[in-house]
């Protein structure tokens, strides 16, 4: 798709509806190796209208998930921008489109991560969009990347900023807990959580540390949940899988124990 | 953890739950990925002779490490990490056999009852053959063809002697109907001649 615009702006293209009016160019200001993409906004005034489209990726399967990744800035603190996914049926109509939250995005480049849920069946293919904000002003986008998540988003906290962890604590009973990204003494590669548990109570869930994930399973295989953790000897937690039918509908928690150690 | 979902599971999302202790917790690596559990598909072969070389091919799917243990405890039985179970045996009698194929995670194992007979029809050249009747016996077995001053000794599959004599003549009466039901082995002279004795 080149994401990274190493070969200029090649594969990607804007679309400007509703009179609106910009501009994409090929930009030497990269984030990695020497190409980025520019996009000028000359007349602006609706978020969601000024796209820049990859070209489809082809072989898409159904009932995954993606992470969507991009490097950008703008030539004002607090311009938006937001990620957007098309999926196309096999008769080249859009099954589903799907965008992320709005991210403000600042004048140094700093990477943006979304989860797109691909749930539509006979998926063909997906284009990646970035949505410019109606501002008018400069975007440099540069490594844009959709990848197939395999496994658990995130699962080795290498992404930085603990992207897709979540911490709830139910205090309603006195519990007490804070995460943090912890990069002193990961298993392996530079980030681990850390959850510091202050105080709880009779309700082993009143912590809750969730990846949100949604992991696809087929009925009649298996699958192999692994984690590395250290916390005091003699300290357990527990696992436990939520799990959904194809509606998204709560079915039932499975949980597992684990005695830990220090190490 | 290995996870097998219900049929009307589309998807989960891991949580970890702290809330038993107070701590400082770390977490690293969470992965989840499709697993073959082991599993031994094949039946087992659960005869075997003594002094000839024993092997069982295991067949199975997954990946593991394979260990057996025996009861009681044969060193002549040992398996390779391909699954092939093998060995010599010494000694007649039933072995119990277990064997554990594990990746860590999960295991699957396979009992079963090993049995190792004596040699059979080992003739010594030019004497007569040795004859059972009836064979499966129930109340009495006739042995005919023995030489007199010939040791005659009849042992269960353990090995233990049931009966032992020397004979007078070409033939002879032994009374069975104290004995189980299950194989024996009538033996003569030094292993001159061996035979399967059924009683039922």
């Amino acid at each position: 798709m080149n994401g990274g615009f190493e070969d200029g702006i090649q594969n990607w293209t804007i679309i400007n509806q509703s009179g609106l009016a910009s501009t994409l160019t090929a930009s030497t200001d990269a984030h990695t190796g020497s190409g980025a993409a520019q996009v000028e906004v000359t007349v602006g005034g609706n978020l969601v209208k000024i796209n820049l489209t990859s070209d489809p990726i082809m072989g898409v399967s159904d009932t995954n998930q993606y992470l969507v990744r991009a490097w950008m800035k703008a030539d004002g603190a607090g311009k938006l921008a937001r990620f957007k996914v098309l999926a196309y049926n096999d008769d080249e109509s859009v099954k589903k489109s799907r965008s992320s939250d709005d991210f403000p995005l600042t004048t140094d480049y700093k990477e943006y991560i979304w989860i797109y849920n691909s749930t539509s069946e006979a998926t063909k293919k997906m284009e990646v969009i970035i949505q410019c904000e109606q501002d008018l002003g400069v975007y440099t986008f540069d490594d844009v990347s959709i990848q197939k998540i395999t496994g658990i988003a995130n699962g080795d906290v290498e992404i930085p900023g603990l992207f897709n962890w979540f911490l709830t604590v139910d205090n309603t009973n006195g519990a007490a807990a804070t995460m943090e990204e912890e990069t002193s003494s990961p298993y392996e590669g530079n980030g681990s959580v850390k959850v510091d548990v202050t105080a709880v109570d009779e309700n082993p869930a009143s912590v809750d540390l969730l990846n949100d994930t949604k992991f696809f399973v087929t009925a009649g295989k298996s699958y192999l949940f692994t984690f590395y953790a250290k916390g005091a000897a003699e300290d357990s937690i527990i696992s436990r899988f939520s799990t959904f039918d194809a509606t998204s509908t709560y079915i039932t928690a499975v949980d597992d124990s684990f005695e830990l150690n220090a190490d | 953890m290995v996870y097998t979902p219900d049929v009307d599971v589309s998807y989960l999302k891991p949580k970890l739950l702290f809330g038993k202790q107070v701590g400082t917790y770390y977490i690293d690596n969470m992965m989840m990925e499709e697993h073959t559990r082991p599993e031994i598909t094949s039946d087992p072969v659960t005869t075997a002779t003594r002094d000839e070389a024993y092997s069982y091919q295991l067949v199975f799917n997954g990946q593991g490490t394979f260990s057996v243990e025996t009861d009681p405890a044969s060193s002549w039985l040992s398996i390779d990490q391909n699954g092939l179970l093998s060995g010599t045996p010494t000694t007649v009698g039933d072995v119990e056999v277990t064997v554990t194929f594990t990746d860590g995670y999960t295991i699957d194992t396979q009992t079963f009852t090993l049995v190792v007979s004596s040699p059979v029809s080992v003739d010594t050249p030019g004497s007569a053959s040795l004859k059972l009747f009836p064979n499966p016996a129930t109340e009495q077995v006739f042995l005919e063809n023995l030489r007199t001053g010939q040791t005659v000794r009849i042992t269960d599959i353990t090995g233990k002697e049931l009966f032992k004599t020397v004979a007078t003549g070409n033939l002879m009466q032994v009374e069975t109907r104290q004995w189980s039901n299950g194989i024996y082995f009538v033996i003569l002279g030094e292993h001159e001649q061996v035979r399967k004795l059924v009683i039922r």
